[in-house]
């Protein structure tokens, strides 16, 4: 059972298992075969699977095709098909992004299925087995609004509960208030307990006490460096293109490597292949257009969107002061069926954000010149094949991406820090009735550039990497999903590869159907990839991107998740989940008393921990959800000599005593509460936002740094000097709680040919002035933003 | 009842933490902390040092030392010195205060130097200047192309700044007296101990006839006296981060100076060409 995703570069199957009601085997099973593990190389291994499972299950009927839209002939990933023989339920599947579908080791016969989609109307068909052709399902939509069905409608994923995964669909993201009509993930994921924000301006993301650094961030396989705008409820992306996303707050699959902490993994929507569409959307924060075009009727289509921000060419008439941020994205992606057994898919991304972080009051004379900017690029291909008799999946896919990041300080302080990123991936599912097989391989190569201004000197290095990875899916009972995987890879830094074990349990007392679920997982996390910034800012959000010093473990991380939910009734949903996270070999700054110097880095070990409760209600009209998560990360410092990142120290190595301390994202209370209610075409949203204050290190002061070389060197009594820092214990000062409301009042109006909506709206509802940065070189507070007002108007053409 | 009650502290707690919203990013007691650079000189009677206070921003404008008062004392003996305010002002920079008193530091003794306003728990820094070594030596041996002698300066514990050896001779024909010094430079074989070494009066009769406008044979001096000169760092110069300054910040050490004579014997004299007017036997 599967719906196949495409993640980080290969070819994989995640959708959530409809668990038959009365488990009926199919006859090819994972035991037939000759025992997978007995190969000494794991690579050796894939490779002989790879060869060795086509020709055994050929042997066996194939019953597969596509869930399509009757009218625009789009695939419906995430649509559900259930299989029946005789009046016994086999099997039940999800349909990948493409809109596959693919039951296999059948025996020859009569098949019922029943597909059925939210906003569609749902079909039973009766196929015989042998086919020799794919048979496509052709799903005709509902005229109903579709809000109206989410609340009806049971979600596809209703009896997989994964510890550590959300997964969001669009009506998700349409419930969250949103200045002007563009719904956003970004505004979603700040309503999870446990992801921690610095807040509007910026774009910068805390899971579960991992740093914006250590998630990894995939749109349609492509890593995104930097996935949020500078006002930082957008992401780098609209909310028109996704299709689905999974977060992992921890305990990811071992397809998904390189990171600490998270992943969030986004795949978008292929274009409609029938007729030309679109939509528009005209607000002061964003507007944007996206249009589909069929290529080639029913078999290539194109989407393109693009995004541009007003505000700040809007705020100063309209609100009367300044908003300096500009930002725009531009996303195209081509797909297309190339025959029946295969697809290829083309994905860009560009973006671009520009923002004044640091307006001042009027009190510093360089505020003006303070400006930061990052650019986003990236670039996918994917070729999917899937052979007619063979119960296999191959994929190949390239991609690239790289950020670029500027952040000018002052006149003479520009901060640089560039990363790219390449990636090639096979992949390969196999489909073994309830039970399923991916593995695959990979390699990836990062490049650096950067500097931490004030003159100093650029760094240029690299890093590379490569491995590959195994995982499963095994149903042995309606009360029990086990999901091993292993992930191997070596290193072009560091001291020897890395073995990353994981493993996951989804517990069903009550077997199918139960309201009762609880999920574990484990697993051990390794990742080269360090994210720099400096501590000298109280908020900063600039930065950099690195290797992992050389010489030196990779960082590494063991988490520990047990999920419980519980749904009392259809309207009522409240999951509970505790976590731990043990982090080690971590790279931690350790900066010069010489102002803007990043002297050596030091060696930290971790802990974070904390609970996560949400409770949830879906009615008809009404969607109510309430969240807090307490968390805690400590991190500690042996006594040690500190290090040098570069290939060329540029600071003095000092020895460091050992240190426990807070990191900056050590957010201990986050309270949210999202409500949304629908009345006819009316619908008004709120959500209120509290979050602990985050830790940051005081300042004792600034001096004129000297040096003296000798008892005869006299000249310390004239010289300038340089500017240094003296600071206070680290991470000792909290920032001011953050809290904030959000309104907006919606329509809808439904037309022959388009949907009309107009949204009126409200951020920071009682102006909370929110801090965003102190600047401890001036003494000037930046917030974040004021009270804003907002109208918008969308049309979505059908 | 209790219950409510509970919920309702709760509640009442997290409306005042949601309140506030004031940033403090500068610790508490930074108005006590200075900043000081300076070398405690026993070879001058007069010492300076550069003090300025800690900014609270990169910008700020007041130098934040009025009514600070700099202290020198005696650790031992308890003799104070008082520092006056000297301010240097320069067109292109901020000022700088130099803080100046008219006193000769005496070697082995620790000195501590207290900058504060009254009432408040200023900087402290210390330094101890190091002690006297005590000089040995072996006997002067070889010809006039190898003559040598080893010396051994015992107690030193760090490396030595300046070795120089003084030759006072009277020229020719007259009685004009002229002090000659040869420098050594740094010992760098000498960490930290016993400072040994040679003394190469073979070649320092070169430098000492060169110096003196003659030739290198030329009869008729007179040597009237041998020193042999060595300035010693305190430790704080050996240290990546010293720790001798309590709340505060910079670099402040001491550094003794130390003059040894001693009498060449008359066959060495004569083995220099040189005639032996040393004093003493």
């Amino acid at each position: 059972m599967f719906s196949a995703g495409h993640h980080s570069g290969h070819f994989s199957v995640t959708g959530p298992i409809l668990t038959p009601v009365r488990s009926v085997r199919p006859p090819l099973r994972l035991q037939s075969h000759p025992p997978l593990l007995h190969s000494s190389s794991i690579i050796g291994l894939l490779l002989v699977a790879a060869l060795a499972f086509p020709g055994l299950a050929a042997q066996a009927q194939v019953l597969s095709g596509r869930i399509l839209d009757e009218e625009t002939r789009n695939p419906l990933p995430g649509a559900t098909v259930v299989l029946y023989r005789d009046g016994l339920q086999l099997n039940g599947q999800i349909a990948d992004v493409d809109g596959r579908y693919r039951f296999s080791g059948l025996n020859a016969g009569d098949y019922v299925l029943e597909a059925s989609f939210v906003g569609f109307i749902a079909r039973t068909d009766t196929v015989t087995t042998p086919r020799n052709a794919p048979f496509d399902i052709l799903l005709t939509p509902s005229r109903t609004l579709l809000e109206e069905l989410v609340v009806e409608s049971q979600r596809p994923d209703a009896d997989r509960f994964v510890a550590g995964l959300e997964t969001i669909r669009p009506e998700d993201l349409a419930r969250i208030p949103m200045p002007g009509v563009t719904y956003d993930l970004a505004g979603y994921l700040l309503t999870l307990p446990g992801v921690v924000s610095t807040g509007d301006r910026g774009g910068q993301l805390f899971v579960r006490g991992g740093t914006p650094t250590q998630n990894l961030v995939l749109l349609d396989g492509m890593r995104i460096f930097q996935p949020f705008h500078v006002v930082g409820f957008y992401s780098a992306f609209p909310a028109d293109i996704v299709s689905t996303t999974d977060v992992y707050a921890g305990g990811f699959n071992a397809r998904y490597g390189g990171r600490l902490s998270s992943v969030i993994d986004i795949r978008t929507r292929n274009g409609n292949k029938q007729r030309a569409t679109g939509s528009a959307s005209l607000a002061p924060f964003l507007s944007g257009i996206r249009l589909e075009v069929p290529v080639k009727e029913g078999e290539a289509s194109l989407v393109f969107s693009a995004r541009e921000s007003l505000i700040d060419r809007i705020a100063p008439d309209l609100l009367g002061q300044e908003l300096p941020f500009r930002f725009g994205d531009r996303f195209a992606k081509f797909h297309a069926f190339l025959n029946e057994t295969s697809s290829v898919t083309f994905t860009a991304l560009r973006t671009s954000d520009t923002g004044n972080l640091g307006t001042g009051n009027g009190t510093d004379p360089e505020a003006d010149l303070r400006r930061s900017t990052w650019k986003n690029q990236a670039y996918g291909g994917r070729y999917t094949y899937i052979p007619p008799e063979a119960a296999v999946m191959t994929e190949f896919a390239v991609y690239y991406s790289s950020l670029q990041s500027r952040y000018r300080q002052t006149a003479t302080d520009l901060r640089v820090a560039d990363v790219s990123e390449l990636n090639l991936n096979i992949g390969f599912t196999y489909l073994l009735g309830a039970d399923q097989i991916n593995f695959g391989v990979f390699g990836n190569t990062n490049f650096f550039d950067f500097s931490f201004g004030q003159g100093r000197s650029q760094v240029n290095t690299g890093v590379s990497s490569g491995g590959a990875f195994f995982e499963g899916r095994f149903v042995p009972n309606e009360y029990l999903q086990l999901e091993p995987g292993l992930r191997v890879e070596a290193f072009s830094r560091g001291l020897r590869r890395t073995i990353a074990p994981r493993m996951r349990l989804i517990l069903l007392p009550g077997g199918a159907g139960s309201w009762n679920r609880i999920s574990l997982a484990w697993g051990r996390y390794h990742q080269q990839i360090v994210g720099l910034n400096n501590e000298q800012d109280v908020s900063d959000v600039f930065t950099v991107w690195t290797a992992s010093p050389r010489g030196t473990p990779i960082p590494t991380a063991v988490h520990y998740i047990a999920g419980w939910q519980l749904r009392p009734t259809r309207w009522m949903e409240l999951t509970v989940e505790g976590y731990r996270k043990d982090l080690v070999d971590l790279s931690f700054p350790v900066f010069s008393d010489k102002v803007g110097v990043l002297a050596e880095f030091s060696k930290v070990d971790g802990r974070a921990q904390g609970v996560d409760v949400k409770a949830e209600i879906t009615t008809r009209h009404v969607y109510f959800s309430a969240t807090y998560g307490h968390a805690t990360v400590d991190y500690v410092r042996p006594v040690q000599r500190s290090r040098s990142i570069f290939l060329a120290g540029t600071g003095q190595s000092v020895i460091l005593p050992r240190l426990e301390f807070n990191p900056p994202h050590d957010r201990r209370h986050q309270v949210g509460a999202l409500a949304r209610v629908t009345a006819g075409s009316w619908s008004i949203g709120a959500r209120w936002q509290f979050g602990s204050g985050l830790p940051f290190t005081q300042v004792n002061g600034y001096y004129t740094g000297l040096e003296i070389d000798s008892p005869s060197d006299t000249g310390f009594l004239s010289d300038n000097g340089s500017t240094f820092v003296s600071r206070a214990e680290p991470y000792r000062g909290r920032m001011p709680t953050y809290h904030r409301l959000d309104i907006t009042l919606e329509r809808k109006m439904m037309l022959d040919r388009a949907d009309l909506t107009f949204q009126a709206g409200v951020i920071n509802v009682y102006d909370r002035a929110n801090i965003f940065e102190y600047n401890i070189f001036t003494g000037t507070r930046v917030d974040q933003l004021p009270l804003i007002p907002s109208v918008g108007i969308r049309v979505d053409l059908r | 009842m209790n219950r409510l009650r509970t919920i309702a502290v709760v509640l009442m707690l997290a409306a005042l933490a949601a309140c506030d919203n004031v940033v403090e990013p500068v610790s508490e007691g930074v108005q006590s902390r200075y900043v000081v650079y300076g070398v405690l000189d026993m070879r001058s009677d007069q010492q300076v040092f550069r003090i300025e206070a800690l900014r609270p921003t990169i910008l700020a404008e007041d130098d934040g030392l009025d009514g600070v008062r700099v202290v020198l004392s005696d650790t031992e003996t308890g003799q104070r010195v008082g520092f006056r305010d000297s301010v240097v002002t320069r067109s292109d920079a901020d000022p700088i205060h130099l803080f100046v008193a008219d006193f000769l530091p005496e070697s082995g003794r620790t000195y501590s130097l207290d900058i504060s306003r009254s009432g408040e728990l200023g900087t402290v820094a210390t330094t101890a200047v190091p002690e006297t070594p005590v000089l040995l030596r072996d006997e002067a041996l070889g010809d006039v192309s190898t003559l040598s002698q080893t010396v051994y300066v015992v107690g030193v514990n760090a490396r030595p700044e300046n070795v120089t050896v003084i030759y006072t001779v009277a020229l020719p024909g007259g009685e004009e007296e002229r002090k000659v010094p040869v420098s050594y430079g740094r010992i760098t074989e000498a960490a930290v101990g016993d400072l040994v070494f040679p003394i190469k009066y073979y070649a320092d009769r070169f430098v000492v006839m060169n110096m003196l406008g003659l030739d290198v044979d030329e009869p008729g001096v007179r040597l009237r006296r041998i020193d042999l000169q060595v300035d010693i760092p305190s430790k704080e110069w050996g240290q990546t981060l010293p720790n001798n300054i309590t709340r505060g910040h910079g670099f402040f050490a001491s550094v003794g100076r130390y003059s040894f004579t001693w009498r060449l014997d008359d066959a060495s004299v004569s083995t220099l060409g040189w005639i032996d007017e040393q004093a003493g036997e």
